[in-house]
């Protein structure tokens, strides 16, 4: 089984791992070539050979079993206000290949590791379920991987949003560029389980976003979970600054909220390209072709990338004024990875620790 | 090896295969040779029409230019392979100086025409070449290796370049980059980088060629200028490239400064901000040495920000 049309070519399992019910159920479902591996250094080996060893390396799959925690603090950046997430490491990489994405020079090894010890995620999980403190404290898979680019062959995704149908106030985010929604069709809603979508306009879509579900078909699949009466939230992240840019994200944020109730609508973020300054290796090794990394972009005393501050709030501001005219004044908007001057400035307002951010994102009633 | 006299001409200059440089510079060995003789015999292989040089290009040619009857070789048989040759050349110069980018290039493109695997090359050579050992780079370098632009490997052989840039600049057309080689050479190796980098970001952004971009007025106005020399056009035209690359940043730059002039900032007073805009903290220092300076200084400055145009200084939007 190839799984949402991705080819994966071969299956590394550390010998860890070949005790757990997860890697069986791997096995069986992706009917790859398998090699035992003591030592991940041999995956290296493997995609050497390749011209693009990253895109190799998203045709394989490595199980294994993790030395630390599952649960991390979102890695935000010095000088901007974070937004308290909190990212389950259970999955690291995708098989999508998008051309901005940071994981590219972010993450250590580039293949897809799966964490198979499901019974310490869940007790890693436990007390983020358990605690009524953590009202509004976010976690989600959907930083170091696609939420359900894999869910055909894991199964995870609908396990733990059933975990997390019994949370006391922590909010389990299942974020995505798939349009892959069958399993939750048949689930009962929850306000503490909240499907969110990746967003972006048709043409980086359809340039950048390799592997990804259309936009319509993203878009379809929040519509038909909200219309279940499941919570949703949106990520225009990262927004680009390309010719036409105004006109394509009027056109996607005015289908939005044709297609989806802004009632349905727990939060969107909004974050501009940026990147970090190792990440230009990977610009020039992969995509030194691709227009978009080559905007007005300037590096900021936090070591990233980012478009000129004042570029970037004026697309800020347009793409606000886009979601209240199309979804009204009441959309939760949140930025990621800005600082204070572009809150005050855009959404007018500044939160004020984790506390203000546990409030905002509290399903409301 | 055994160690021969033989006459300059029974070596066939024409038979390149194992030089590595694109340019031979061999003057600066003429006054030595003459002086003091070949104190090190160039290493040849016998055979075919003529002795085929392995190693020693600088002196071979200074004799020649010396017009000597006779130098002192050490031959290597005829039967040795191309390939095991060609090592010899190569780790004698590994280890009397640090190669040229060219002269790098040229030995993976030697190293694969002898035979040897790519994988074998990216393992054991690359490395000692002080080159990436990746099947990207092999692949880069087995072109450029391949189709060989003298033009080009004259520059990398007299000029140093980050990799990135030289993948970036063998992208461009061969007569694009000799319109960029006069200019590059004389930049400092991270301007050099600067301005490669700057053209491709201005070439992907605007959908032009470097000849496009050169053939613009602003371009041409730099080119043209008689009087300017050729250090000031090169810097010059660097510095026109980052203005057309960063024009919001650049113009933010010019208006402060033009701010700071039209409202009469104090030269003693240093005003100090983030120079990409990025942050909107200000700082002002300056020194003083009494009390009487201390607010005469305040006093110049508070006469400043009275001033309705100061507000200016603090825009932050488009």
């Amino acid at each position: 089984m190839q799984p949402l049309g991705y080819s994966f070519k071969k299956l590394f399992i550390h010998p860890e791992a070949l005790k757990y019910p997860l890697t069986e159920k791997v096995r069986e479902k992706l009917k790859v070539p398998e090699e035992i591996v003591n030592d991940p250094r041999v995956l290296r080996e493997e995609i050497a050979a390749s011209a693009d060893p990253l895109a190799e390396a998203k045709k394989i799959i490595y199980l294994a079993v993790p030395k630390g925690r599952f649960i991390k603090s979102c890695p935000c950046s010095p000088r901007v206000i974070g937004c308290g997430y909190f990212v389950v490491n259970s999955i690291l990489g995708c098989p999508m290949d998008c051309s901005y994405c940071a994981l590219q020079a972010y993450l250590t090894d580039p293949w897809i590791t799966i964490f198979v010890n499901e019974d310490k995620l869940n007790s890693n999980l436990r007390p983020f379920i358990a605690s009524s403190r953590l009202a509004g404290v976010r976690l989600g898979t959907g930083e170091l991987s696609d939420s359900l680019a894999l869910e055909p062959l894991t199964g995870q995704a609908t396990r733990l949003a059933r975990l997390f149908q019994g949370s006391r106030g922590a909010i389990f985010e299942l974020k995505t560029k798939t349009d892959y929604i069958q399993p939750f069709l048949s689930m009962q809603p929850s306000p503490y389980v909240v499907f969110s979508w990746s967003l972006n306009a048709e043409t980086i879509v359809r340039e950048e976003e390799k592997g990804a579900a259309p936009l319509e078909a993203r878009l379809k699949a929040a519509a038909e979970l909200a219309r279940l009466g499941h919570p949703v939230g949106f990520h225009f992240d990262p927004l680009v600054y390309f010719a036409g840019w105004e006109r394509e994200y009027e056109e996607v944020i005015s289908r939005l909220f044709r297609l989806v109730p802004a009632a349905s609508i727990r939060w969107v973020s909004l974050g501009t390209l940026r990147f970090a300054e190792e990440f230009w290796k990977v610009i020039h090794a992969r995509h030194r072709d691709r227009p978009i990394f080559f905007a007005e972009m300037v590096i900021g005393r936090d070591g990233k990338w980012r478009y000129f501050k004042p570029l970037r709030l004026q697309i800020y501001s347009r793409i606000v004024e886009m979601i209240k005219t199309y979804g009204g004044l009441r959309i939760p908007l949140y930025f990621c990875m800005e600082d204070e001057e572009a809150w005050e400035m855009v959404l007018k307002t500044k939160p004020e620790g984790r506390r203000s951010f546990g409030r905002f994102f509290t399903p409301p009633g | 090896m055994e160690l021969r006299l033989i006459s300059p001409e029974e070596i066939n200059l024409e038979d390149k295969r194992f030089c590595l440089s694109p340019v031979i510079n061999f003057q600066p060995l003429v006054s030595s040779i003459r002086q003091a003789g070949v104190l090190v015999p160039p290493v040849v292989r016998e055979g075919g029409k003529g002795c085929i040089l392995v190693s020693g290009w600088k002196r071979v040619l200074a004799c020649e230019q010396l017009g000597l009857t006779s130098l002192p070789v050490l031959t290597i048989p005829g039967d040795v392979s191309d390939l095991e040759a060609f090592l010899r050349c190569l780790e004698e110069n590994l280890t009397q100086r640090p190669l040229s980018l060219a002269e790098r290039i040229q030995a993976v493109g030697r190293l694969s025409a002898f035979g040897l695997s790519g994988a074998e090359i990216i393992k054991k050579f690359m490395p000692r070449l002080s080159l990436p050992a990746s099947e990207s780079h092999y692949r880069f370098f087995l072109d450029l290796a391949k189709s060989w632009d003298l033009e080009l490997m004259k520059f990398l052989h007299e000029t140093e370049i980050s990799l990135e840039a030289l993948e970036i600049l063998a992208s461009f057309g061969e007569p694009e980059r000799r319109l960029l080689f006069p200019h590059l050479k004389l930049l400092s190796f991270s301007r050099r980088r600067e301005v490669i980098f700057n053209l491709q970001a201005v070439i992907l952004r605007e959908k032009l060629t470097v000849a496009e971009i050169f053939a613009s007025a602003e371009a041409r106005a730099i080119l043209e200028a008689q009087a300017m020399p050729p250090r000031r056009k090169a810097e010059a035209l660097a510095e026109w490239l980052r203005r057309r690359r960063y024009p919001l940043l650049t113009s933010w730059e010019e208006e402060m400064k033009r701010r700071k002039k039209e409202i009469g900032w104090p030269e003693e007073a240093r005003l100090s901000f983030d120079p990409t805009f990025e942050d909107n903290t200000f700082s002002v220092s300056f020194s003083f040495r009494s009390g009487e300076e201390f607010m005469a200084r305040l006093k110049r400055l508070q006469a400043v920000a009275e001033k309705p145009e100061f507000r200016q200084l603090f825009r932050r939007s488009l």
